[in-house]
């Protein structure tokens, strides 16, 4: 309690066990009510295999006959340009799991059932969270059986070093989601179109299919400071050089570190002003 | 039960909350009554957490309702004609959705005899976007009752339902809220409706509380035969 406002992380309870297993429980509901859409909701399909079908397709021809075109460099393009675009889908659609799980209760006008129950935002975050990383474990798994198929190309034989580098690009692509959710929260339904953007703002700074010293200097230096940079840097090291740059990781989860712990607060900021103004109930009408 | 005390909310230049003060002690039906923007469901926001005072404080079954927000949540629910539930879920998908929020026990149990208390049993596979906006609400009220609440917040439950729903939704209410010993505090333009359910009535009006009584005793004292009159009156006064 800070000024009688509640703060998100800020509710300690007396019984641990019995508030684990109801916190477990919340957001394992919450899991559940998105995933039983699963199996019947044909845009659900197309959100696990169409979308990143298409962009395989389209990114992967486009690499073939790069690599035909320019076999005598040496660089293997398939490899470097396939792996680099599920890559980038791991980050965009962990950004869209945590955005657009929001947006279907306020679609739907659910948004303050949910706040008149026990779930906590923070609760609320972490099922979106979860069902995110079910989601994407599908899709990436999906789109590795589809990339060896048709491209003969095996994302996973990068190995362990895939793991940091994952883990790397959820993280920047849930503060992204974060950012975005509390944008909404706080403009209303007016804010959706970053669900479907913010992703892509960052996309031709972070050197995804090229080294970002292609980019022009002022380019490089929001380059820089953005996490997903270090991670396709060290994809390409890995590619290229056969080596693994651990600096570049490490780089890129200090930053994910910063960007996280900054969206969380900004979440919680931004939660405290829409409460106090209204915005929320405003939103639960809309 | 409920305890609200130098309750205020302003938004900017607005106030739609006025220095209010009241208690509820005992299980029944309380009406919130009062023209619209008199503060109703500012107020009810207010006890649900879902805005911030601008001061007083608000406590439920004797605690705080920010500083307790998910110990006090467990015990309350919330139903209303203007909010909605995922339409793409079936029936009985909601309702397990909502059992694992609140930590219910036995969710099928309390959802099939609440289906039934509403009529609704039969429509358990169908999808809520299936529903008609009487059945929709009827749903709404048992997503409300699920976790058996000892206080229930209802605003204008029966806002979109034709006679024959409001009555049966009338009537649960007045048995569940006698039967289970649950308090509900209840919005609505529908004085008839007032008269029949509510044990007692809190009017608002420009945020403010013009009258905290019983609706014979209110009626009684105004000398007037109806709730629909006393509402006319007391917006007369006003003016």
């Amino acid at each position: 309690m800070k000024n009688g406002r509640y703060y998100v992380f800020n509710e300690l309870p007396d019984n641990l066990l019995l508030w684990g297993r109801a916190f477990v429980l919340r957001i394992y509901g919450l899991v559940l009510r998105h995933m039983f859409l699963v199996p019947r909701n044909f845009a659900r399909w197309l959100d696990l295999f169409y979308w990143p079908l298409i962009d395989l397709l389209l990114w992967g021809y486009t690499t073939v006959y790069l690599n035909k075109s320019v076999a005598a460099g040496g660089i293997n393009f398939v490899v470097l340009f396939i792996g680099a675009l599920i890559s980038w889908d791991v980050l965009f659609r962990a950004q869209q799991a945590v955005t657009v799980t929001f947006l279907e209760d306020v679609w739907s006008r659910n948004i303050l059932n949910l706040f008149v129950s026990p779930l906590t935002p923070a609760e609320f975050l972490l099922g979106a969270l979860a069902y995110g990383v079910i989601k994407q474990f599908i899709t990436i798994s999906f789109m590795a059986l589809v990339a060896f198929w048709l491209y003969d190309y095996n994302y996973f034989s990068l190995g362990f070093y895939l793991i940091p580098a994952i883990f790397n690009l959820l993280l920047f692509g849930w503060s992204l989601g974060i950012v975005t959710t509390a944008l909404i929260l706080r403009f209303g339904q007016a804010a959706e179109v970053l669900a479907w953007g913010l992703a892509f703002l960052v996309q031709p700074f972070v050197g995804v299919f090229y080294p970002i010293e292609t980019l022009p200097k002022p380019f490089m230096a929001v380059s820089v400071i953005l996490p997903p940079t270090y991670v396709f840097n060290e994809l390409r090291s890995i590619v290229l050089k056969k080596e693994f740059a651990a600096d570049q990781i490490f780089y890129g989860f200090a930053l994910n570190i910063l960007y996280f712990v900054a969206a969380i607060l900004f979440f919680n900021w931004l939660w405290n002003v829409v409460k106090d103004k209204g915005y929320l109930t405003r939103l639960g009408n809309e | 039960m409920l305890q609200i005390s130098n309750l205020t909310k302003k938004f900017g230049k607005f106030t739609a909350v006025d220095d209010i003060s009241f208690g509820i002690d005992r299980p029944g039906i309380i009406g919130l009554l009062g023209p619209n923007g008199a503060g109703k469901t500012t107020t009810i926001y207010l006890i649900l957490g879902l805005i911030n005072p601008t001061s007083g404080s608000i406590r439920i079954f004797g605690k705080d309702n920010v500083k307790h927000r998910q110990e006090v949540l467990s015990k309350m629910n919330f139903s209303s004609a203007f909010v909605g539930l995922p339409s793409n879920l079936k029936v009985r998908e909601n309702l397990k959705f909502f059992s694992y929020l609140y930590n219910v026990g036995e969710w099928e149990k309390r959802a099939d005899y609440l289906l039934e208390r509403f009529q609704i049993r039969e429509l358990k596979h169908k999808k809520a976007g299936e529903l008609s906006s009487g059945q929709l609400t009827r749903l709404n009220l048992v997503k409300a009752l699920l976790n058996d609440p000892c206080f229930l917040c209802l605003d204008e439950p029966t806002a979109s339902l034709d006679p024959v729903s409001a009555k049966i939704v009338r009537n649960q209410l007045k048995e569940i809220s006698a039967q289970e010993k649950m308090t509900i505090l209840y919005t609505s333009h529908n004085m008839y409706e007032v008269e029949e359910l509510c044990d007692e009535v809190i009017f608002l009006h420009k945020g403010k509380i013009k009258a905290k009584t019983t609706p014979k005793e209110l009626m009684s004292s105004l000398k007037l035969a109806s709730m629909e009159n006393v509402f006319f009156e007391l917006m007369k006064e006003e003016e």
